[in-house]
This record gives C-alpha cells, structure tokens and sequence, in this order.
C-alpha cells in the first residue's frame, strides 16, 4: 500500500500518471489532472496572494509560469502554506526569463517582509513613555533589541517605491530605475503592517540595535558616519514608530 | 485551564455555520444571527502572531468554533506528523472549539505536502492504517475529532464501499463523521452511484456536522466529472440531498463552506439561512 502513495506523490510532482493505472478503475491520465492541477494551482495562488506586486508587475500569465516553476523546485515541505514561499525571491533572481527585470528580486524581498511581519509574534514595542523616567546614563546603556516584526532591505534600484506603487495605486507611479538605491522598512508594531523608505543613517542605527548593541553605540555609529545627522532626533522618531523591543512585561 | 470536552454532541446553539473568511471577520463578530458559527482551517492559523489570531481569539467569544484541518494526511502512508499534532493541540487548547474534523484523504507524503485533497484506496490494510492514524490523532488532541467523506474524481481499486470504510472507522476508533453532502453527490456523480443509497448506508448517529458546498464541471470533461470547487453556490439538486439527509439522520450543525469566488457576507448569509431554516423546520 505504500507503494500506491509512492507512486501517485511521483505522478503529482511529474505530471505523468500511466504508473497509476495499476491502481485505478479505468484510465487515469484524464481524472487524475485534477489532483496535479489542484495541487500546482493551489501553490501558485497561494504565491500570488502573498506576492501580489510581483503578479501586477509581471502579468498573469508569466507569474503563474514562474510560481509552478518554483513549485516544481521548492514544494512545500511544512504543513501550512501561510508562509510559503521562503526562497521566492532569490529564485526569482536567478529565474531566466525575469533577468531583464533587475528589480524584481527586491520587490520580492520586500514582499516577503510584509507577510512575515504580518504574522511574526506578537510583542509590545518599547514607548517613549517607557525611557521617560530614564537618566541619561541608563538610557545610553539601554539595549533593547528589536522588535520581532522589523524587517529592513536595502537595495541598489528604487525597489521600495515600485513595490509601494504596485501595491497601492490603482494607476501606477512612473518610476525611474536611475533614482538610484532605497532602503524599506517593514514592520507591525501592533495590529497593522506599517512600511516606508528609511535614509541610510536610520537604517544604520535600526541594524546596530539588532545587533544588540545599546542606544549609545548606535547614535555614534552614526554620528561617525553621517557628521550631518543629529542621532537623537532620529532616535526618538524610530522610538515613537515602535522600533524597538518593548520590557517583557 | 480545563480540558477539552471529548463530547461529539455539538454545542446546542450550533444551527447554520459558515466558513470563516478574512473578509467577513468584522460582519462575523457584529453578526447576532441566532445559530451561527464559524469553521476555520487550523493550518491558517499556525503563526507565531497577527491579526489573525486576534480576530479569531473576537470571534470565538461570540460564536462557537470549529477548526476543520486538512494537513494531517490521516488516509496517507505515514503516521501522523507529531509537531503538526502539536501545534493543532496548542489551538485547540487556546480556541476550545466545539468540533474539530478532518479527512478521509491524504496530502503528504515523503516530506512534501500537496496541500490538496489525495483519494485512499479503500481496502483493509489502508482501513487499518487510517484507524491507527485517527487513534494518534485522538489521543494527541485528547478527544473525538470527525472525519469527512472526501469528493473522489479518481476512483481507485477497492475491497469496499467508502460508506462501508467509514463506518468501520467509526466503529473501530469512536471518531465522528462529518457528513459533507455536496461530497457525496461529487463523488457519486463522477462514480455514476446513487447519492440518496449513500445517505441510507451513513450511520447518522455518528454525525457530528454536515458541509454543503458548491462544485463546478470540470473544464476539460464537463458534465462527465464534477469538481468540489467550493466556488460556487450550492445547487439545486444539493439542497434536495440536504433535506432527504435531514430527515433520514435529524438536524445536524451545518457548514457552507465558500473558498473561491467568496460573495459579499450578506449574500453568503442568505446562503446560510435556507440551511438554517431546514435545521429549524425539522426541529419546530
């Protein structure tokens, strides 16, 4: 009996079923498509509905043809498809037929960002009302880490303004692949996935948090490397943005 | 907290339920329809957090809950997955939901999961595995769960009826059933097999829920093979099978499950009224 689930998961992931005849009340080869389309169908909207900028971007038809591409390399392992498509968008970035499109891989990522944040554990961001009370010497020593829904991506095209165009505008925004790199942030601070363009110097001070270094290390991070910026005000408005790890409470 | 009820007798306030979608959370939680209930499937709520979770943590203080899985693979080769029996157990414990079903069918296998529904041959050595798949899940959970009858478009080399095997199930490991109508006229269409001769053989006293659900033709062979599509309302021909199943068995929670195609909550509530009003003729 084994041997009959050996056979029809072979013929699902092939698409060939004259193995299955042994198995079934007459020929199978017409039945049995509904399974494999079922199957390939389900991962390809499954994609589509977590990948929804990637789909507008590239067209129906060429989407569907990428997702049962990265079916057929990466099908779900795990017992859920909520978080499927983990590796979507480096298989994007080396999918042939996409090459031309140098943002894609970035839209993706960013994607990606959005659903996991999404559903990344809940926890209560740190509030200015919590470091009020500090003094400045405990504040500087504070090394709270981030928030478990933060995601940040950095890239050399403009990803996050096509993907934001993509995802909101009923018409979408002209965009230059000369405006250069951006980077986005992703996060859900409570109940709502928020996102924007971050400047270098903000990114800069989000990844040493992450790296668990204190408030103090980070704002001369980028003291040092951007002589411009004032740290403190950037501090506060990632703070009141719910950037960081709030006290376990 | 206390243990889940092993009770296959529905909470009584369960009439007419629907699939629980996203976009109706907020209609849901507002929604005072006397009867209603929702039946989510427990695989969409396995993240660490979000929304989700919260609007199902809502809804469930207003409305009884089902958690209807499909990633167990209990018709399938291998056992049962234990860190997915795990994770259906912590909802279970959070939600407390008034039933808890899953399928004669398999959709995993060797590490890969399908997410489809996959047919079982029905003979005695899979009747075997199956009953020892639902006695690990039943222990696992700590309780009854139903098992659905599945919609079949290939069918398979058998040593018995579908009826027979479930009802063998039944026997052997005290599982319910959930008695999906529209399955039964899918499968008996694309079988060429009378739907009202499998209702008579359904012992009803092990029915714990019924779905209704519409189903398409398929696009390659038409009327020859019906597809569960759950796209669609449910037709004509259904809501007879429904009524005969009704009678035959007594008034069961009734589900219309609605996947694709998903009409704007108050349509789908009108949907959900008719089963309803066949629940509360057939009690009144």
């Amino acid at each position: 009996m084994a041997e009959f689930h050996d056979v029809f998961a072979r013929a699902v992931k092939s698409g060939d079923a004259s193995t299955l005849a042994a198995f079934t009340e007459g020929e199978p080869a017409t039945k049995f498509k509904v399974y494999r389309n079922n199957v390939v169908k389900g991962a390809a909207d499954t994609l589509g509905d977590a990948y929804p900028a990637i789909k507008r971007l590239v067209g129906e038809q060429f989407f569907q043809g990428m997702a049962r591409a990265f079916w057929a390399a990466h099908p779900p392992s795990g017992r859920t498809l909520t978080l499927y498509g983990d590796g979507f968008a480096d298989f994007i970035e080396m999918f042939e037929p996409a090459r031309p499109l140098v943002y894609l891989a970035d839209v993706a990522r960013i994607e990606r960002a959005w659903l996991e944040a999404h559903h990344s554990p809940d926890a209560t961001p740190l509030k200015l009302a919590d470091v009020k009370g500090l003094t400045p010497d405990e504040l500087s020593t504070m090394a709270p880490g981030l928030h478990p829904s933060v995601r940040t991506l950095a890239s050399d095209c403009p990803a996050f303004s096509i993907w934001r165009t993509n995802r909101e505008d009923e018409t979408v925004r002209k965009i230059s692949l000369d405006a250069g790199g951006e980077i986005a942030l992703v996060h859900r601070p409570h109940m709502e996935v928020r996102y924007r363009r971050l400047s270098p110097a903000e990114a800069l001070f989000i990844s040493r948090i992450g790296a668990g270094q204190n408030f103090a290390a980070a704002s001369n991070a980028v003291a040092d490397s951007f002589p411009g910026v004032e740290p403190a005000p950037l501090f506060i408005a990632l703070l009141k943005q719910g950037i960081f790890m709030g006290k376990e409470t | 907290m206390a243990s889940v009820q092993p009770e296959l007798v529905p909470a009584p306030e369960m009439g007419a339920g629907i699939g629980l979608k996203p976009q109706h959370y907020r209609s849901v939680l507002d929604s005072r329809e006397e009867g209603l209930w929702a039946e989510v499937h427990p695989e969409n709520y396995m993240t660490a957090g979000g929304p989700r979770l919260a609007w199902l943590e809502a809804i469930r203080q207003e409305h009884p809950l089902s958690l209807h899985g499909v990633a167990l693979s209990l018709g399938g080769a291998d056992r049962p997955d234990r860190a997915h029996l795990t994770r259906l157990r912590a909802l279970a414990d959070r939600y407390q939901p008034a039933l808890m079903s899953e399928h004669l069918a398999w959709c995993a296998h060797d590490g890969t999961y399908f997410g489809d529904l996959f047919p079982t041959p029905y003979t005695q050595a899979q009747l075997d595995r199956f009953c020892a798949h639902v006695d690990e899940t039943q222990d696992a959970l700590g309780r009854k769960i139903l098992i659905e009858n599945p919609s079949i478009y290939l069918p398979l080399k058998s040593e018995m009826s579908e009826q027979a095997f479930l009802a063998e199930a039944v026997r052997r490991t005290g599982c319910g059933l959930l008695l999906d109508v529209n399955n039964v006229f899918v499968t008996s269409w694309n079988l060429g097999q009378d739907p009202y001769s499998y209702i008579d053989d359904v012992p009803g006293e092990a029915v714990g829920e019924i779905h209704l659900a519409g189903h398409e033709q398929d696009e390659n062979l038409g009327d020859q093979l019906l597809i569960d599509t759950h796209g669609a309302p449910v037709i004509d021909d259904v809501w007879k099978l429904y009524d005969y199943t009704i009678r035959k068995i007594g008034t069961k929670p009734t589900l219309i499950e609605r996947d694709s195609n998903l009409p704007p909550f108050d349509q789908l509530m009108l949907e959900r009224g008719r089963a309803q009003d066949v629940l509360e003729a057939a009690d009144g």
